[in-house]
């Protein structure tokens, strides 16, 4: 019996409904079972994952393409360049965000100095604002945690001229908010920087912030794990839970 | 490997061009496909900045891991646009989380879609357009139900029954037929 002579009727149902992310997760994992059973070589289930997932992108294809913001394609492809000009940049990194020194790399005064370039550079295109190697103490610090191996710039979508990121080590609670071109807020009201712990968690407190001139450069208590960071405006001194929408939200598809 | 058409051929060579680091293959990747990528992923999350995330997000992960793309699976659209809506599933699945604890919602967060029909007639999609439109019409409304909370809504089948108040068989059996009915009159050549 050749996997393509095996029964595709249960496999068919599964696959029909697994191409449009629909499957419960038993059911996901009786189609890997399945799959696994049939083989790699198997014609059969090939042909049905190739006709079903067409399907499905044209289902994709009844809505009309909406336009990308200027500049995206420039974006995209400066991070890409940004992703090879990782230490380890060839290997692939599962998790999404931008991993400012995924290696170490070699010991010594010449890593550290790329580093640092390196978060110059990432910081001037994620949030469109270069910060100065000699400029504030506290910008200084916040270049000295970005630099380090194992820290991560996780940019929110930009909006307009509002860029906003923040700065993370793995596996640590602490981190940055840095960005530029926010709004000023009135009425006493600050912006809360919010991490969801886990899909099914509840949004959690990581610190407030003002900008000034439109700019912020400021610690965080981010959790040392979390699968999407928010903000959104709070009355002065902050809130335990959100009480408005986001005006800024990103997911972090893996968990850090 | 089966190649459905010429633009499918020109993609897997892009692909292949993008393995090779080639910049400018992945820019003619992104300007092709980003747009309809972006349609999908606001359909689903209405929110713009977060559907251009996604998109972008699927952009780099192409580039990170081109060969994630398998040529016997499939065209390289229908991979791409498979990955955004994986990855706009994930935010809305997320977003109920945050919906469950934000007390209101603000209606100015969803923006109308810019919609890019130069771009659509540059692909020459809009008679595919019109004949997916027509093709979802000619199913069950029943039917068209699900596949519509399914992919468009991000919800699981289980989800979709509790909804509805169905068998969860019930929602299966339309999943299946739906999708059978669509494959026939998308992918089968009119004789």
């Amino acid at each position: 019996v050749t996997p393509t002579d095996l029964p595709h009727d249960a496999i068919e149902e599964l696959i029909a409904a697994d191409v449009l992310h629909g499957l419960d997760e038993l059911d996901r994992r009786r189609l890997e079972r399945e799959l696994e059973r049939h083989g790699p070589n198997c014609a059969e289930c090939d042909r049905l994952i190739a006709e079903y997932s067409e399907v499905a992108a044209r289902i994709a294809l009844s809505i009309d393409p909406a336009s990308m913001s200027s500049g995206a394609e420039d974006r995209v492809v400066g991070l890409a360049r940004a992703i090879d000009a990782e230490p380890g940049g060839a290997e692939p990194p599962e998790e999404p965000g931008l991993d400012i020194q995924r290696r170490p790399g070699r010991a010594g005064r010449w890593a550290s100095l790329v580093a640092v370039a390196a978060v110059f550079a990432l910081i001037g295109g994620v949030i469109g604002h270069a910060l100065s190697p000699s400029g504030r103490g506290i910008e200084q610090k916040f270049l000295s945690f970005a630099a380090q191996p194992g820290a991560r710039l996780i940019p929110f979508p930009s909006k307009g001229d509002q860029r906003l990121a923040v700065a993370v080590h793995a596996g640590e609670a602490g981190g940055w908010v840095v960005g530029a071109g926010l709004p000023g807020l009135t009425n006493d009201r600050v912006y809360e920087l919010w991490y969801l712990p886990s899909t099914n968690g509840t949004m959690q407190p990581a610190g407030t912030f003002v900008p000034t001139d439109g700019q912020v450069v400021t610690e965080v208590t981010v959790g040392s794990s979390f699968v999407a960071l928010a903000v959104s405006v709070e009355p002065h001194g902050g809130s335990k839970t959100p009480t408005l929408p986001p005006v800024f939200i990103t997911n972090v598809t893996t968990s850090l | 490997v089966v190649v459905r058409s010429l633009e499918d051929a020109r993609d897997r060579d892009l692909v292949r061009r993008v393995i090779a680091k080639d910049e400018e293959a992945f820019r003619n990747l992104f300007r092709r496909y980003a747009p309809m990528a972006k349609a999908l992923a606001f359909r689903m999350v209405r929110q713009p900045f977060v559907a251009e995330e996604i998109v972008q997000e699927a952009f780099l992960a192409l580039w990170r891991n081109p060969k994630a793309f398998r040529e016997d699976r499939g065209s390289f659209r229908a991979w791409m646009l498979s990955t955004v809506h994986h990855r706009a599933v994930d935010a809305v699945r997320r977003e109920e989380a945050w919906r469950r604890r934000s007390r209101e919602r603000d209606p100015e967060t969803i923006l109308v879609e810019d919609v890019g029909q130069a771009v659509a007639e540059e692909l020459d999609l809009v008679s595919m357009r019109a004949q997916v439109r027509a093709a979802l019409e000619e199913i069950p409304s029943e039917q068209r139900q699900v596949l519509d909370m399914m992919y468009f809504q991000g919800k699981t089948q289980s989800m979709i029954a509790d909804e509805l108040e169905l068998p969860l068989g019930t929602v299966k059996s339309r999943t299946l037929l739906g999708m059978r009915r669509l494959r026939t009159l998308l992918l089968e050549e009119p004789s």
